[in-house]
């Protein structure tokens, strides 16, 4: 009966696109002691593909209580897989004073229209204390969770999350199958290393910054410190935590009404479908035309002080990494020459290593995903720069 | 007057009579001599009185002997007399026969017993025959005008009253619906006449009787066992024609049980929702919009006592047990003085009293939810008592809820009870005491859990302090609150509980004053408690600061006075006014007003009439939500110096027709309707532990129109009603906040506006045991607001969204369809089942509860629709009753 009951569901719905508003998306904070990016766009047809924003020729600057500007410099940064132009307008904040107010001046090339926020003190950065995880009881997942003292006066912080992670396939690969032109052709097996590859395909990176709206305050605490708060998940089928995983969080103070714009965002943006979701119904943020206030401008300005905090965590310590698909695939096949293609085609496997049996020398195979880490994601490539282990 | 008095005289003589060794009684009535042996002989003996009696017994006799004395005297004076099963039957020619011819039922296979016998109560004459005169009031000489006539109306089966049955005098025309207890009144002239009784599903009734002076008449009805093609006219239509009172809408438990919904469980709120005019925002959403008007505008009534969420699950179950429910009537138009606190309807919802007569239950089992009865006499004829509970095991279907709908692999539970006591002192006192209190729990994951509950206890007195006045008092103590804990952080685990008390009286006084007027008359109090709103730290090392944001308390008081006047069989008026007042007690500001309601019928012919009317109405308390579907946790909010009462007003007309043979009703009314700060919420507004909740609320004005046309066929054997209702709802921002006014200051359409609404519920009878019943539901795509435009902000795509339910989700249709099987006829059985299976949604159309859009990794943006029962859902449900 339970089976005949799964009567609910959501299904893909195409409704009739509206046309689309022509507004002004101003987003950025101006950063003291760091530097300040904006960006001035326009909103984009919901239909529009990635990274077709549009943006206008604009002139942006910060301006202090005392009438000090930092302009901000256009500049053209490379985004997406397509390289796709992008201009972000950066300012030098980083040796403004804290003690001053401040404000965004952006002025919109195409119409000469001038948008502004009102001037606001600076939001001191709130020291973290730490960055921690909690492991539930099955051990399935694993909570990120950020712990902070506020300074005195500031309640509220929104934050970035980056992640950054090493894994390892099942199989440290001493062999590399090269395919023929056509599937009929016999597969070649070359040893490792090999130019312009390098190394095998054993060890991997991968990261992801999070698209989420962080948002934490002390308000309503008897105390100004925020204690282990839980902020993301990490599953343990996850290949975050096969080997080495490093996050980091860039924190910003924000002010109250920057909060509960923040707030509003993300309720408006995380499943308003559901049954008991709000309404949508979006805020006005701080920034204002002054050649005509009854224009909507998207964006709210926060004047922040930011810190900065980043942990590895090693598998190796906490054993989180359920490698249950790993085993499940991890069988390894003697495979003759004249059956190479056949693996490698049609049972999606990859040379491993050579080995010895009683018939003499024979070719090991695993299973693609055991052998050749990018097939979970990542790339040799995404190797950061600063990883911990760099000078392996 | 003369009985009471033979009484007297007679057990006078009796008490002397005992000091001397043998009984005598000397000069007493036919009447008082049966009391007599009756009280203290212990006999069980059957007597209608006759008026024209005038014979006198002096009866002598050994005590052991005095019975057969006596009865001898009585045969002697023309009666028979006859014994059956123990007891003597009085009646006046033919005997009572204890025993049938052979082969009277050829196709019998029991004994019949005959149980109406016991309705042949002394006190008051009680009709239970059409073939027979019955004698109204003492004779009078000279005699002239109209007298009054009232009395009881109740089952023959269980003794309970029955409501809604229409008394008309066929020849003046003059009516009377019976209230809560089954009381009528009303005027017929002196002399020979005939009334007519009609009751949905109740064998019509006619009776010749004779009226001398003002009287009383109780009658015992059945539920209608044969003839499923006769044509009778509907107590409804009888109602319909004669009432001046719009948009009332009422209905018996065994209609709503009919009707198909989700899971099988007939349901008070879901039917309710089939009739037209009344509207949902969808599926799994709690509450229901009457002409446009919100959900926190509908006074919900249960016994008295006001029930603030009326919905278990969701919304999916309503929070009544329809095991112990009577019937529900739902005024959307004309509501009459008695009623206020809300401005657009009043949902009156009673209880059985219980079966006088025998003790009786009920045990069902549906696929989510078992229920369960008891009722029966306590003091047979005196004392009733009826309990019920209902509780679910629902927590396997929480996990096929969609998964994206975050209530996949949650946890609900909830149960309810109820408990009620009446006793009848006599005719013209009563006392009713009920205890109803409901229970929810549910979470979605294991560290937020959501808890809400429902409290009702109300004690009533009722007296019929003489044939033309009576009144009700009713004392009673309501309560609702929610709790939720939250323990996703230690450091932050909460527990946030809001709650509304009210403990409340009303005294509700009726008078019938002379032959057209009947007055209603009363006041009203009520104490509210209410919390907005207790924070506190769930566990010792949690940093939450405990917080409470004060004990809103506040007075409610009003009175109203309206009369009904009857102007002949074609005009008639209802008009009165109530005045309220209201006023915080810690930060007081006074508000009152006085609301006026009028409503007038004309008949053009019998079965063609037209009504017009006009309510307005005051509410002082708020429900502050900004979810499309009411959520239990959402706060109420009593009016303050800051926030103002909801008023309203509406004002409506309609045609009413019954046509083909009286089988057919048919009715449109048009309405027009205005309502003021009604509060609607700020973009972003935090509604939870805000202190300052004015400022995250705009109040609105609203308006709405529409147009309902309903035919109706009450009886036969295809029943049921087709309505199709045009309607819009308009909301307008009364302030002026600049860029953040809602659409810019211009009317947008409320959350359940859905102008085009089709509704067909049938019932189709094969047999008396065997029906089919459909429900169709057809209704234009509920308002919502959707994204317009998409940009990068904060590492992720967001969205721009449209004004406030610029758009419309897609059209909502609905097919389903039951089949019933009743129980047989077999008196002796010791259970009786009543079977339903049916399918919901038997057309598996995917109705769209909402729409929503995501940003998959920040490429394409994809539109969805959450639809909440989007496959036909078989159910089968089994009632047992014993």
């Amino acid at each position: 009966m339970a089976g005949m009951l799964a009567y609910s569901c959501t299904y893909p719905f195409t409704p009739e696109i509206p046309d689309l508003e022509e507004r002004l998306v101003i987003e950025g904070d101006i950063l003291i002691g760091a530097k300040t990016r904006i960006n001035v766009s326009y909103l984009m047809a919901l239909d529009a593909p990635k990274d077709s924003e549009t943006q206008p020729s604009a002139t942006v600057y910060v301006e202090d209580s005392k009438g000090n500007t930092y302009p901000a410099v256009r500049t053209v940064e490379y985004v997406g897989v397509h390289n796709k132009e992008k201009v972000v307008y950066i300012a030098d904040t980083k040796d403004a004073p804290e003690d001053l107010e401040y404000r965004l001046v952006v002025r919109n090339n195409e119409n000469g229209r001038r948008y502004s926020t009102p001037f606001q003190p600076v939001q001191q950065a709130p020291v973290i204390d730490s960055l921690s995880y909690m492991i539930n009881a099955p051990r399935t997942e694993l909570d990120i969770t950020i712990s902070l003292t506020s300074p005195e006066n500031q309640k509220y912080y929104r934050w970035t999350f980056t992640e950054e992670w090493e894994y390892n396939s099942v199989y440290y690969a001493d062999v590399y199958a090269v395919p023929g032109r056509t599937t009929e052709e016999p597969v070649e097996i070359i040893n490792f290393p090999i130019e312009g590859i390098g190394e095998n395909y054993y060890h991997c990176w991968n990261n992801s910054v999070s698209d989420g709206i962080l948002l934490g305050t002390v308000e309503g605490l008897t105390s100004n410190k925020l204690v282990n708060h839980k902020f993301a998940k990490i599953k343990s089928t996850e290949t975050k935590l096969n080997y080495i995983y490093r996050m980091t969080v860039t924190l910003q103070s924000i002010s109250q009404a920057g909060y509960e714009y923040w707030s509003n965002l993300d309720i408006i943006s995380n499943n308003p479908g559901q049954l008991d979701a709000p309404n949508p119904s979006e805020m006005v943020g701080n920034i204002v035309c002054d050649d005509d206030p009854k224009e909507y401008v998207i964006g709210f300005i926060n004047v922040s002080g930011t810190s900065v905090a980043r942990r590895y965590l090693f598998n190796d310590d906490i054993s989180f990494y359920d490698g249950t698909e790993d085993r499940e695939l991890s069988g390894l096949e003697e495979v003759q020459p004249d059956r190479y293609n056949e693996f490698y085609y049609d049972s999606y496997y990859r040379p491993v290593y050579w080995g010895y049996s009683i018939a003499g020398r024979v070719l090991m195979w695993g299973h693609a995903r055991c052998v050749d880490c990018r097939l979970k994601g990542g790339s040799k490539e995404k190797r950061p720069d600063d990883w911990i282990n760099n000078d392996r | 007057m003369k009985r009471l008095f033979s009484l007297i005289l007679g057990l006078t003589f009796a008490v002397s009579a005992f000091a001397q060794g043998t009984v005598e009684v000397k000069r007493v009535e036919t009447d008082s001599l049966i009391t007599f042996l009756r009280k203290e002989f212990g006999q069980k003996i059957y007597y209608l009185h006759n008026e024209r009696d005038e014979n006198s017994y002096t009866v002598t006799a050994p005590r052991e002997s005095f019975v057969q004395a006596a009865l001898q005297q009585i045969k002697d004076k023309g009666y028979t007399v006859s014994r059956y099963d123990g007891a003597w039957y009085v009646t006046s020619g033919l005997a009572i026969n204890s025993t049938l011819p052979e082969g009277y039922f050829s196709t019998s296979t029991g004994d019949v017993k005959v149980e109406y016998a016991d309705y042949l109560k002394e006190d008051v004459q009680t009709a239970t025959f059409a073939n027979r005169v019955y004698e109204i009031g003492d004779r009078k000489d000279g005699r002239t005008g109209k007298a009054r006539v009232s009395g009881h109306i109740s089952d023959a089966a269980t003794g309970e009253p029955i409501i809604g049955v229409s008394v008309v005098d066929d020849k003046s025309g003059n009516y009377s619906v019976t209230d809560t207890y089954g009381f009528y009144n009303l005027s017929m002239a002196i002399g020979d006449g005939s009334l007519s009784f009609n009751g949905y599903s109740l064998e019509e009734l006619k009776l010749n009787v004779i009226v001398y002076d003002d009287g009383e008449l109780n009658v015992v009805m059945r539920e209608k066992v044969n003839a499923l093609k006769e044509a009778v006219v509907s107590a409804e239509s009888n109602v319909a024609h004669r009432d001046p009172a719009m948009g009332v809408e009422r209905m018996r438990i065994n209609v709503i049980n009919k009707v198909p919904v989700a899971f099988g469980e007939g349901d008070v709120l879901k039917v309710v929702t089939t009739l037209p005019g009344v509207k949902s925002v969808g599926e799994a959403s709690s509450g229901f919009n009457v002409r446009g008007g919100s959900v926190d505008q509908n006074l919900i009534l249960f016994n008295d006592g006001t029930i603030y969420n009326p919905s278990h699950m969701f919304g999916i179950f309503s929070a009544f047990n329809n095991e112990v429910i009577n019937d529900v009537q739902l005024y959307k138009s004309s509501i009459p003085a008695e009623f206020g606190g809300r401005i657009s309807s009043v949902l009156d919802v009673r209880s059985r009293e219980g079966n006088a007569n025998k003790v009786e239950g009920s045990l069902g089992i549906g696929l989510l939810t078992s229920r369960f009865h008891l009722e029966g006499p306590l003091k047979k004829g005196k004392t009733t008592f009826l309990i019920g509970a209902r509780t679910t095991y629902s927590n396997w279907i929480m996990k096929l809820i969609p998964e994206n709908s975050n209530y996949n692999g949650g946890k609900s539970q909830f149960y309810d009870a109820n408990a009620s006591i009446s006793h009848k002192f006599n005719d013209h006192n009563s006392l009713h005491v009920y205890g109803y209190y409901s229970r929810d729990k549910f979470s979605f994951s294991s560290d937020t859990t959501y808890r809400y509950s429902n409290i009702n206890a109300s004690i009533k007195w009722r007296n019929n302090f003489s044939s033309n006045h009576g009144y009700v008092l009713v004392a009673g103590y309501d309560q609702y609150g929610n709790i939720l804990d939250n323990t996703v952080n230690q450091w932050e685990a909460y527990q946030y509980s809001t709650y509304v008390r009210q403990a409340y009286t009303k005294l509700n006084y009726k008078s019938v004053v002379g032959d057209s007027h009947t007055l209603k008359y009363g006041l009203q109090g009520i104490l509210y408690f209410m919390s907005p709103g207790i924070k506190t730290p769930s566990y010792e090392e949690s940093a939450i600061q405990a917080k409470d944001l004060g004990l809103e308390k506040a007075v409610e008081l009003s009175a109203y006075l309206s009369d009904t006047w009857q102007a002949g069989d074609k005009f008639s008026l209802d008009y009165g006014v109530r005045f309220s007042g209201f006023t915080q007690v810690d930060r007081p500001k006074f508000y009152g007003m006085p609301e006026l309601r009028v409503s007038a019928k004309y008949s053009i012919l019998p079965e063609l009439s037209i009504k017009a009317g006009v309510n307005s109405m005051r509410q002082y308390i708020h429900l502050l939500t900004n979810t499309a579907s009411i959520s239990p946790m959402d706060t109420w909010k009593l009016c303050d110096p800051d926030i103002k009462p909801q008023d309203g007003y509406q004002a409506a007309a309609g045609v009413y027709w019954t046509v083909g043979d009286s089988q057919i009703d048919i009715s449109l009314e048009g309405y027009w309707k205005q309502m003021w700060n009604y509060l609607d919420y700020k973009s972003g507004a935090v509604l939870m532990m805000n202190e300052h909740i004015a400022d995250a609320v705009v109040p609105t004005t609203g308006m709405a129109y529409g147009a309902e046309l309903m035919v109706k066929k009450p009886n036969g054997k295809l029943n049921g009603w087709i309505s199709y209702t045009y309607s819009r709802t308009l909301l307008k921002e009364m302030q002026d906040r600049g860029l953040q006014t809602i659409n810019g200051g211009a009317w947008y359409p409320a959350a359940h506006d859905k102008p085009h609404d089709f509704k067909v519920v049938a019932n189709y009878k094969f047999t008396h045991r065997y029906s089919i019943s459909a429900n169709l539901d057809y209704s234009t795509g509920r308002p919502v607001t959707i994204p317009v435009g998409k940009y990068e902000y904060g590492g992720g795509i967001r969205f721009s969204y449209s004004d406030r339910n610029g758009y419309r989700i897609p059209d909502y249709f609905r097919l389903d369809l039951a089949f019933n099987i009743d129980p047989g006829h077999y008196l002796k059985a010791f259970t009786h089942t009543v079977i339903t299976f049916g399918v919901y949604n038997v057309t598996a159309r995917k109705n769209a509860y909402s729409v929503y859009y995501t940003a998959g990794g920040g490429s394409k943006v994809s539109g969805y629709m959450l639809s909440v029962f989007a496959v036909p859902i078989p159910y089968l449900n089994l009632n047992f009753k014993f």
